[in-house]
């Protein structure tokens, strides 16, 4: 009995473990961004990166933003040598909103906040974005180009900075409990289907985690 | 110099107060909902789609309620896919919620699993659901459950919002085989009952009727006449089985009502650091509803939070239940466990034939181990004191007779399983000279 205990124990570990590990999925509420051009600036011994957006501001993100409610811009990039190791990463984070009463749009980040009274300022500013230096020079080969990988999203009204799972997963486990039954039990369920359309199928959370695009990424850009 | 220090010091509160009013002067309004708008259903009616918002027309909105509404509805399984984004209102401060989403068609599989008082660590590996027929939003889901002492075949309907949402209605049909664990002599041994039943609930969903859910079931018994003991792998089988345990009859009807009633007013219910979780649960067996036997059950469980400061926090939990003399062991009561009393191993305290009266006391002192997520710690630890009595009909409740343990525990936050708990107990009622008990479990403890 305890050995059966034991046994049904670790599966469920390994299941769940296994299945933890796979479904670092997109967040549904969130648009892909694509990213038209990127190019390495170097200030003093560090790089970074210069990117342009293609336009993303469509009737539903404008829409959004115009009504008050917050959007979240985030880019990720990551540096690869030769040998395909990861050498230097970095993420863009912006906060879009727009206050409906003093009829001001803002983007923040980390360090600064930009007011603009015009939406159309505000796409251009979005569509323009700078990377902090992120990775020194002598970590590139200068012989060989290093690859960037970079993947954009945009996250329709959020109210966090940043969320890694996706929603189905973070809430997958415990039920709250009832009052039916005077034994106490604890469970957590999952949607198998969900999970095999992930990755197997054109789901919806499958489209919506951005794809990397990948730049050559010389050391020899601009200084800035 | 004082004098300096003091002006300097009415100086500097005048200006933070001036700076904090102005702060407080300068927070808009609420943004409010104009109206709302459901796009892309093809099946799923729109009542079915507002019952799961956290917000309403001419109600506020804001960023969490939008997340909260948006998880809620995902959590459904109902879509395929689900987008909330807004628009400008006719008027500044107006807001149109726009829903949209993409129904699900077909019937999908689920995986579940857990561990609960009864049954030990459970699996559901095949459980095929059919929610949301006809765009109304109800549950149906088909299932087999497996545990290390249950094997269980159920079919389940809930419709969540009835009349209009005030009310939920479940229901369960079902049949399978539960192992019974026996203690004789120090002795574990196990009988198989074997199991089928109809339970029915009806509960409310705001008012007053949502502290209350009324049931009934009727469930027919066929407790095997033998004991299976599993150290030697021996068989007693009859007359050698302790009266209390023997079948009257080949098979038994029970046919009861319950009423339950339940009030949660803790602050957060994965980690609560303030309020009160109560329930008391009524079961009564007569033959008016047809039973074979009659009995009655009453359970008291009580659930208290304080916080002491910062993320330390005192749970109390007292339970004590009462079954009439006439119950059969299948509906009496039992001590020792993980959910249970720790310190000692499953049913481990219960007397030949259950028990008829409870009492767990459990005293636990949380604290979270890291300084992320304050409010929801992913890990913490937990210092714990037990005690609890289990006697029959005849017996006096003595508490000199009272078993006792106490330990410590850690909890952590795990994808899918949830928050996860181990505990390490150490008894201070010395029994089969065991020394310490080690349980994993999910979930609080209460």
């Amino acid at each position: 009995m305890r050995k059966n205990s034991v046994i049904k124990l670790r599966f469920i570990f390994i299941y769940a473990m296994h299945t933890s590990l796979f479904s670092i999925a997109g967040f549904s509420q969130t648009h892909t961004i694509k990213i038209v051009e990127l190019r390495s600036y170097t200030k003093n011994e560090s790089i970074g990166a210069n990117l342009v957006l293609a336009p993303f501001f469509s009737e539903k993100v404008s829409g959004t933003i115009q009504s008050g409610l917050p959007s979240v811009l985030e880019i990720e990039l990551l540096v690869r040598d030769r040998n395909d190791k990861n050498i230097g990463e970095n993420r863009i984070i912006r906060r879009i909103s727009y206050n409906i009463w003093d009829e001001k749009y803002r983007i923040d980040s980390p360090d600064t906040s930009l007011f603009f009274t015009l939406f159309a300022d505000l796409q251009n500013t979005c569509l323009l974005l700078k990377s902090t230096p992120f990775i020194t020079r002598n970590k590139l080969d200068e012989n060989h180009l290093a690859q960037i990988y970079v993947r954009g999203t945009l996250r329709l009204i959020s109210s966090s900075q940043s969320r890694k799972l996706a929603g189905w997963l973070d809430a997958s486990a415990q039920a709250p409990e009832t009052i039916s039954s005077d034994e106490s039990s604890s469970g957590f369920r999952l949607n198998f289907s969900a999970l095999v359309s992930l990755f197997m199928g054109n789901s919806p959370e499958r489209r919506t985690n951005a794809p990397w695009q990948q730049f050559p990424f010389p050391i020899n850009g601009r200084d800035q | 110099m004082k004098k300096r220090l003091i002006s300097i010091f009415v100086l500097t509160s005048c200006f933070v107060t001036a700076v904090s009013f102005a702060q407080s002067k300068s927070s808009n309004p609420d943004l409010i909902v104009q109206a709302i708008e459901i796009t892309g259903q093809t099946k799923t009616r729109a009542n079915v789609i507002t019952n799961y918002l956290t917000f309403h027309v001419n109600g506020s909105i804001s960023p969490e309620k939008i997340e909260a509404s948006w998880q809620l509805l995902k959590q459904t399984n109902f879509f395929k896919n689900v987008e909330i984004y807004t628009r400008p209102g006719k008027e500044k401060g107006l807001v149109i919620a726009i829903i949209e989403i993409e129904d699900r068609r077909r019937p999908y599989f689920e995986f579940a699993g857990g561990h609960s008082d009864l049954d030990g660590w459970y699996f559901v590996p095949a459980s095929f659901r059919f929610d949301n027929q006809f765009g109304r939003g109800n549950l149906l889901d088909i299932q087999i459950y497996l545990s290390d002492r249950t094997s269980k075949f159920s079919i389940n309907y809930k419709h969540p919002y009835l009349f209009d949402g005030s009310s939920y209605f479940s229901t369960e049909l079902y049949g399978g085989g539960r192992q019974y664990i026996h203690y004789l002599n120090g002795l574990q041994a196990q009988q198989d009952v074997n199991f089928t039943g109809l339970k029915m609930h009806i509960g409310g969903n705001e008012g007053l009727f949502r502290f209350i859910k009324l049931g009934i079931q009727v469930e027919k018994f066929e407790p095997k006449n033998e004991l299976k003991f599993s150290n030697n792998d021996s068989v007693v089988v009859d007359l050698q089985i302790p009266p209390d345990l023997r079948p009257n009859d080949e098979m038994t009807k029970a046919s009861a009502f319950t009423l339950a009633l339940g009030f949660d007013g803790r602050d957060n219910i994965y980690y609560p650091k303030k309020g009160f979780w109560g329930a008391a649960i009524y079961e009564k067996a007569t033959k008016e509803l047809n039973s074979e036997f009659e009995y009655s059950r009453v359970l008291l469980d009580g659930r208290f939070y304080q916080k002491i400061f910062g993320t330390h926090v005192l749970a109390l939990n007292v339970k004590n239940a009462y079954a009439s003399e006439d119950s059969p062991f299948f509906k009496r009561f039992y001590l020792g466990g993980a959910n249970s009393l720790r310190g000692f191993s499953e049913r481990r305290l219960t007397p030949v034939g259950y028990g008829t009266k409870l009492f767990l006391g459990n005293i636990e002192y949380r604290f979270a181990l890291t300084n992320k997520m304050v409010a929801e710690p992913p890990v913490f630890g937990v210092l714990f004191y037990s005690q609890g009595g289990l006697w029959q009909n005849d017996a006096k409740i003595n508490t000199d007779e009272m078993f006792k343990s106490l330990g410590f525990g850690l909890r952590f936050r795990l994808p899918i399983l949830g928050l996860t708990r181990v505990d390490f107990a150490f008894p201070t009622t010395v029994l089969d000279d065991e020394d310490f008990q080690l349980h994993i479990s999910l979930g609080q403890t209460f």
